[in-house]
C-alpha cells in the first residue's frame, strides 16, 4: 500500500514537473515565433494600405457590428459614439438589448433619436422573440432590436438575422473600437479568400483617458488588481495567440471583438447558448470546415484594435474567471470528438488537446502543485536547495515571458508613451507570482466543479 | 517516498538548475535592459521623424506654391521616410502642375532611388516596404522593371505589392499580363475576389486616363478573357465587375451579347456591372431574369429594376416572392423610385393578402418617412 502511495506521489510530481516544462516552453516559443509574425504584421498593415481600403470602392465588404448589451446603462452610450466614428466606408451598427432590465434602452432611444419600425426578419437562426425593433433618426446604420433576455449567444443570433452585410462584427458593449479596427480586420478578407473569421488583440480600457468614446491617451490602470490583468493580456494576446494562428489552430476569438462570414456562421447553426458562446463558436467552425474539407482560415490580426473595461474589483474578476472556464470546459466537451483526432488535422492533435490539458486540467495540476510544494518543504522531504532552485526557476522564466511581452507591445505599438508606466508594468509583472495567480488558479478549480452551471456572473461596471 | 530528484543523477539536476536559471534570468535582465533603451530611442526617433515631416512640409509648399527653387536631399533612411511620407500626401492629394512637382522632387532628392534599392534588398520586409512606397508614385517608366521584379519574387505578399503597383500603371501590355498573372496559380495565397477586382478597376483607371486610345483594345481583350475556357471564374467575374466600377461605357454592347453565353455568377456580374453603370439596356437583362430560377440573379436584377420601364411590374412581383433576400432588394428599390410609382405598387400590394410583402413595404415607408 506504502508502495503505490509513494508510486502516486512520484507520478503527481513528474505530471507538475512536465506541466510546469510544457506551459513555460509553449510559452517561451510564441514569444519568440510571434516576434517574425508581429514584425511581418507591422510591415504589411501599413497605415497607406489601410488609407487604400477606406478610399477604394471595390475593395470593401460592408460589415455589420453587433453589440449585444444587458444592462450596460452605465457603457453603451460611450461604445455606441466609439462606433460611429469607426474609419469604414459601409457599416451598419445593430445593438440587441436583451432584456435589459435598466435603463440601457431608454438612454438609446433618447440620445440616438430612436423611433420603431415594422419587423421584417429573416429567421435564419433561432432566439427569443423581438419585442421592438428601433432605427435612429439621426444615424441612418444604427438600428437597436429590443428583444426578450435569452443570454449572450441568442442576443447575437438575433443580431445576425437583423443583418443585412455579409460578413458580421461582435463586439461588448463595454469596449472601445480603435477607429480602424474594422479596416484593419477587413484586410484580411480582402487579400484572402478563404479566410472565414478574423479576431484581435483586446487590451483592457482601465487607465486610459478616453472623451465622447475616444482613446485620447494611454496610461498604465492605477488599481494593482487592474494592472495586474494588464500584463496577463498582453502576454496571453501578443504571445498566446499569435502563436496559435500561426498554427492556424485558434480556438477562441475573444467576444469583445471578432469579424466572421455570415454565412458560416449561419451553416453551423449560430452561436450556441453557452457561457463560453465565443470559443464555442470557433471552435465549431473549425469542426464545420474540417469535416466538410472547406479550405478555410480563422486569422487573427495582432493589432491593439479593441479596448474592454476589465473587471476592477475581485468579486467580479473571480466572476468572470469562473465563467471563462465553465465556458471553456463546455466548448471542450460539446466538440469532444475533436480530442487527438487525426480527421482535425492540427486543431484535432495539438490545439485541442493543448486547451484540454493546460487550460482545462492546468489549473488542478498547478494547485496540486502549490500545495504539495508547501507540504513537502514543510515536511522537510524535499530539498531546500533544490526547492530554492525550483522557485527562482519558475520566477524567472515567468519574468522572462512577461518582460518578452512588454517589450513586443513597447516596440511595436508604443502603447504607453511614458517608461514610468512600463516599468510599473513590470513590477507588478514581479507581483502576479506571489498571490494573484494563486487565486486565479483556486477560482479556476472551483469553476471545474461547476462547468454546468449556466449563469453568466455580471461584472461591476465603471462609466466610460 | 521516492522523489522525482532521486530518479536523476543530482550533480547533473543540479548544475542544469544552476545554468538554466542563470541564463533565463541574463537573458530577462538584458531584456529589461533593451526594453528601456529601446523605449527611449524609439520615443526619441519619433520625435525627429516628426519634426523632419514638418520641415519637409515647409519646404515642399514653399517650392510649390511660391516657386521656390530649394533643393531637398535626403541623407539618412530617417531622413528618406520622413519625406517619403510627406511627398505621398502631396502626390494623393494634388493633381496636375503640383503633384508633377512633388514627383519632380520625390526623383531629384533621392527618395525614389532609395526605395528602388529596397526594392532589390534580401530581406522581402524591405522589398514590400520599397514596393509600396514606389506604388505611391505610380512610375510608368518602371513598368519593365516591375514585371521583371514580379517574375523573380517567390513571397506572396511582394508579388500581391508589384501585382498593386502594376495596375496603377497599366497599359494594355499590362493588362494582358494582369489578366494571365492572376489566372496563374502560382501565387501562394487565395487571391479574395475584391483583391482581384480592385486590380483591374486601377488598370481600366489608368488606362482610362492614361491610354485612351487603347479602350477600345482592352474591350477585345476582355472579350477574349471572358470566352477563354482557361481564364479562371474568379477573374472573370472581376473583369466584368471592374468594367463597371471604372464606367468602361464601351464594354457594354459586349457585355449585353455574351449575357447568354455564360454562367448564372457571370449574369449576375454582368447585371450589376451595367446596373451600376446606369445603362438603360441593363433592363433587357433584367427582364430577362428577375423571374429567373437563381434567386440570386432575381436579387440583383430586383436591385437595378429602378432603371426599367416596367419598375412597377417587377417590384411588384417580386416582393412577393417567396425569398427574403428578393423581396429585401425589390424594398431597397422602392426608395430610388419616383413617389408616384412607389405609391402604385403600394397600392398593389395592399391590395393583396401577401404578409411578408406587406411588412416589406411598411418598413421601408417607414424608413422613408424618417429621413424624408
Amino acid at each position: 500500500m506504502l508502495e503505490v502511495l509513494a508510486y502516486f506521489l512520484l507520478a503527481i510530481q513528474f505530471i507538475i514537473f512536465l506541466y510546469f516544462i510544457v506551459v513555460n516552453s509553449i510559452y517561451t516559443y510564441f514569444s519568440l515565433a510571434s516576434i517574425k509574425e508581429l514584425l511581418i504584421n507591422l510591415k504589411i498593415s501599413t497605415q497607406q494600405k489601410l488609407k487604400i481600403l477606406l478610399s477604394s470602392q471595390a475593395v470593401y465588404r460592408p460589415i455589420s457590428i453587433l453589440v449585444p448589451a444587458y444592462n450596460e446603462e452605465l457603457t453603451i452610450l460611450s461604445t455606441i459614439k466609439s462606433l460611429l466614428t469607426l474609419y469604414y466606408p459601409e457599416f451598419e451598427i445593430i445593438v440587441i438589448n436583451d432584456g435589459s432590465t435598466d435603463k440601457t434602452l431608454d438612454l438609446l432611444i433618447s440620445e440616438f433619436n430612436l423611433i420603431p419600425i415594422p419587423t421584417a426578419v429573416k429567421l435564419s437562426l433561432p432566439h427569443k422573440p423581438i419585442k421592438n425593433l428601433y432605427i435612429s433618426v439621426d444615424y441612418p446604420n444604427l438600428t437597436v432590436i429590443d428583444k426578450e433576455n435569452g443570454g449572450k449567444a441568442d442576443a447575437l443570433n438575433a443580431g445576425i438575422n437583423v443583418s443585412q452585410y455579409p460578413f458580421f462584427c461582435c463586439i461588448d458593449a463595454d469596449s472601445i473600437l480603435d477607429p480602424e479596427a474594422l479596416l484593419r480586420a477587413s484586410r484580411l478578407f480582402f487579400e484572402d479568400k478563404t479566410v472565414i473569421a478574423v479576431g484581435g488583440i483586446v487590451l483592457p480600457l482601465n487607465g486610459a483617458v478616453v472623451e465622447e468614446g475616444t482613446i485620447k491617451e494611454f496610461k498604465a490602470p492605477k488599481k494593482l488588481i487592474e494592472l495586474f490583468q494588464s500584463i496577463e493580456y498582453t502576454r496571453g494576446f501578443l504571445a498566446g495567440r499569435t502563436g496559435w494562428s500561426i498554427l492556424n489552430s485558434l480556438l477562441i476569438i475573444s467576444g469583445a471583438f471578432g469579424v466572421f462570414r455570415k454565412d458560416m456562421v449561419i451553416s453551423i447553426g449560430g452561436y450556441r447558448k453557452t457561457v463560453g458562446e465565443d470559443m464555442d463558436l470557433v471552435v465549431r467552425l473549425h469542426k464545420y470546415c474540417l469535416e466538410n474539407k472547406i479550405p478555410y482560415k480563422i486569422a487573427f490580426i495582432p493589432d491593439p484594435i479593441c479596448y474592454t473595461q476589465v473587471p476592477t474589483d475581485l468579486t467580479s474578476l473571480l466572476k468572470q474567471r469562473n465563467r471563462w472556464h465553465r465556458g471553456l470546459i463546455d466548448s471542450l466537451l460539446y466538440s469532444k470528438g475533436m480530442f487527438l483526432n487525426q480527421k482535425y488535422k492540427l486543431v484535432g492533435k495539438i490545439g485541442f488537446p493543448y486547451f484540454v490539458f493546460v487550460e482545462a486540467l492546468g489549473p488542478i495540476v498547478e494547485f496540486i502543485g502549490y500545495v504539495s510544494f508547501i507540504i513537502f518543504y514543510i515536511l522537510d522531504l524535499i530539498s531546500k536547495e533544490y526547492a530554492f532552485l525550483f522557485f527562482c526557476l519558475a520566477f524567472v522564466w515567468g519574468m522572462w515571458i512577461n518582460i518578452a511581452s512588454v517589450f513586443l507591445d513597447n516596440y511595436l505599438y508604443r502603447r504607453y508613451s511614458s517608461l514610468a508606466d512600463i516599468i510599473k508594468l513590470l513590477f507588478v509583472g514581479i507581483l502576479e507570482f506571489f498571490g494573484y495567480r494563486q487565486l486565479i488558479v483556486t477560482e479556476r478549480i472551483i469553476a471545474t466543479f461547476q462547468f454546468w452551471r449556466k449563469e453568466w456572473g455580471k461584472p461591476l461596471r465603471e462609466k466610460i | 517516498m521516492i522523489l522525482l530528484t532521486d530518479l536523476i543523477n543530482k550533480y547533473f539536476l543540479m548544475n542544469f538548475l544552476y545554468v538554466f536559471t542563470l541564463i533565463l534570468g541574463l537573458s530577462a535582465f538584458f531584456q529589461f535592459l533593451l526594453l528601456i533603451i529601446q523605449k527611449i530611442r524609439i520615443e526619441k526617433r519619433e520625435k525627429k521623424k516628426k519634426k523632419l515631416e514638418k520641415e519637409y512640409t515647409k519646404k515642399i509648399m514653399e517650392i510649390l506654391y511660391a516657386n521656390k527653387a530649394e533643393e531637398i536631399k535626403i541623407k539618412t533612411s530617417l531622413e528618406a521616410e520622413a519625406l517619403s511620407n510627406v511627398l505621398i500626401s502631396f502626390v494623393s492629394n494634388y493633381t496636375g502642375e503640383k503633384q508633377h512637382k512633388a514627383l519632380k522632387i520625390a526623383h531629384k532628392s533621392g527618395v525614389i532611388d532609395f526605395y528602388l534599392k529596397k526594392c532589390s534588398s534580401k530581406s522581402w520586409l524591405d522589398r514590400l516596404d520599397g514596393f509600396e512606397k514606389l506604388a505611391y508614385f505610380k512610375l510608368y517608366e518602371h513598368k519593365n522593371f516591375y514585371i521583371n521584379a514580379l517574375k523573380n519574387e517567390n513571397k506572396s505578399y511582394v508579388q500581391l505589392q508589384i501585382i498593386y503597383n502594376l495596375s496603377l500603371i497599366a497599359d494594355k501590355d499590362i493588362f494582358l499580363f494582369l489578366i494571365e498573372i492572376l489566372s496563374d496559380t502560382h501565387i501562394k495565397v487565395s487571391l479574395s475576389l475584391k483583391f482581384i477586382e480592385q486590380i483591374f478597376v486601377n488598370a481600366l483607371k489608368s488606362i482610362l486616363e492614361k491610354c485612351k486610345n487603347e479602350e477600345l483594345l482592352i474591350v477585345k481583350s476582355i472579350e477574349n478573357a471572358l470566352l477563354d475556357d482557361k481564364i479562371n471564374i474568379d477573374v472573370k467575374k472581376s473583369l466584368v465587375h471592374s468594367s463597371g466600377y471604372a464606367n468602361l461605357k464601351s464594354a457594354v454592347n459586349l457585355l449585353l451579347s455574351i449575357f447568354n453565353k455564360v454562367s448564372d455568377d457571370l449574369k449576375t456580374a454582368i447585371i450589376r456591372a451595367l446596373g451600376r453603370m446606369g445603362v438603360p439596356e441593363v433592363c433587357q437583362l433584367i427582364n430577362k431574369s428577375y423571374m429567373s430560377k437563381n434567386w440570386i440573379l432575381r436579387t440583383v436584377s430586383t436591385q437595378y429594376a429602378y432603371l426599367c420601364e416596367n419598375t412597377v411590374e417587377i417590384l411588384t412581383k417580386n416582393l412577393c416572392d417567396s425569398n427574403y433576400y428578393v423581396r429585401r432588394a425589390a424594398g431597397l428599390a422602392l426608395l430610388k423610385l419616383d413617389p408616384k410609382l412607389r405609391n402604385k405598387i403600394v397600392e398593389l400590394i395592399n391590395e393583396t393578402n401577401d404578409r411578408y410583402a406587406k411588412e416589406m413595404i411598411n418598413l421601408i415607408l417607414k424608413r422613408i418617412s424618417n429621413y424624408a
